[in-house]
């Protein structure tokens, strides 16, 4: 199983991707929606760990153009401001996890698991 | 600028200006617990990777003093950056306190602008002064940075460049936006400055020698302003 992690915050991704690898897990990042579009095609990546708000194409916005590519993919979404507007957003989005940063790893990778089963 | 207090007032325009005022403050509020977060979450991660790093050399695995060092001075960094955006938090908090201030009109828009994550430098937003002189303002500084929270949404929005000059004239100050970062003001921003600037005649008319906001050449016609308004 690989993960694909898209938000705007390369410092954060990169070092998640580092950590996730030291735990056997193989994962990918993008910093832009464009690139993410193109990273989802692989047919490994399971679930796709979305930043609800980035610059450009917003999560559910993404979420919305990576079904069209792919309908078997998973989605959790990771945001930074954990508001009552945004746990609604994503409820009615279909979202199948969210969580606020920041995120201890080990509970993203479990609800990573959960995702994929 | 100074006004009696809204939520005193009588009337909806001034019920709908306290609410603006609180809604601006609000969602500044909000920016910057998303920026902390966003830190916090990086922080968080760096900090793991290094204690991923130490487990990994107590079980016989190289020890790269070089990367440590780079993640610390990361670690550093960001514990600077969260500190800047408590800073801003705590200064916005207190904006409320004090009902009228003199206040420097060029600190204010770029104070708003930061708030916002409009880079004031090269490539942003440029602020012009006319005659390279400060202008000062008698000032409610929560009802100033409100309206000019509404001038520079198309610019956060658009994140293209633009300017925004400042000069006073005949006693009132202009603030004149241009570029393609205001491209968007009469569709999105307009109405809502109107609304607070000349709709809102009531509240806005009693500002002493207030902002006027000049529109771009493209946009509709001014429809008024605070000194228009008496």
């Amino acid at each position: 199983m690989k993960v694909l992690l898209v938000d705007d915050e390369e410092d954060l991704v990169s070092t998640m991707v580092e950590r996730l690898a030291f735990r056997g897990i193989e994962a990918c990042y993008a910093t832009r929606g464009t690139r993410a579009l193109e990273l989802v095609r692989d047919p490994e990546i399971k679930v796709a760990v979305l930043d609800l708000k980035m610059p450009g194409l917003s999560g559910v916005e993404l979420m919305e153009r990576m079904k069209e590519l792919r309908t078997d993919l998973r989605f959790i979404f990771l945001t930074g401001h954990g508001s009552e507007d945004d746990y609604h957003t994503c409820k009615r989005a279909g979202v199948n996890d969210y969580l606020v940063k920041p995120v201890q790893l080990d509970a993203l990778i479990e609800t990573i698991k959960e995702a994929a089963q | 600028m100074t006004r009696s207090d809204p939520l005193q007032a009588d009337g909806p325009a001034r019920m709908a200006l306290a609410r603006g005022e609180l809604r601006y403050l609000g969602a500044m509020s909000a920016g910057l617990s998303h920026e902390i977060r966003n830190r916090l979450a990086t922080i968080n991660e760096k900090n793991g990777l290094l204690q991923d790093l130490v487990h990994l050399a107590g079980q016989g695995g190289r020890l790269d003093l070089a990367r440590l060092a780079s993640l610390t001075a990361d670690i550093a960094r960001l514990v600077g950056s969260v500190n800047d955006s408590c800073r801003k938090l705590s200064a916005l908090a207190h904006t409320p306190d004090t009902e009228q201030l003199t206040v420097d009109l060029a600190q204010q828009v770029e104070l708003v602008a930061g708030l916002m994550g409009l880079s004031t430098g090269q490539g942003g937003l440029a602020v012009e002064l006319a005659g390279g002189q400060p202008i000062a303002l008698e000032s409610d500084p929560v009802l100033l940075q409100y309206l000019l929270h509404l001038c520079l949404r198309p610019a956060a929005a658009s994140r293209a460049e633009g300017t925004i000059s400042l000069r006073k004239a005949d006693q009132r100050i202009h603030v004149e936006l241009q570029g393609a970062a205001f491209s968007e003001l009469e569709e999105t921003s307009l109405e809502d400055v109107l609304q607070a600037v000349a709709g809102l005649g009531g509240v806005v008319a009693e500002i002493a020698g207030g902002v006027a906001i000049d529109l771009p050449p493209t946009g509709p016609p001014r429809t008024g302003s605070p000194q228009d308004e008496k």
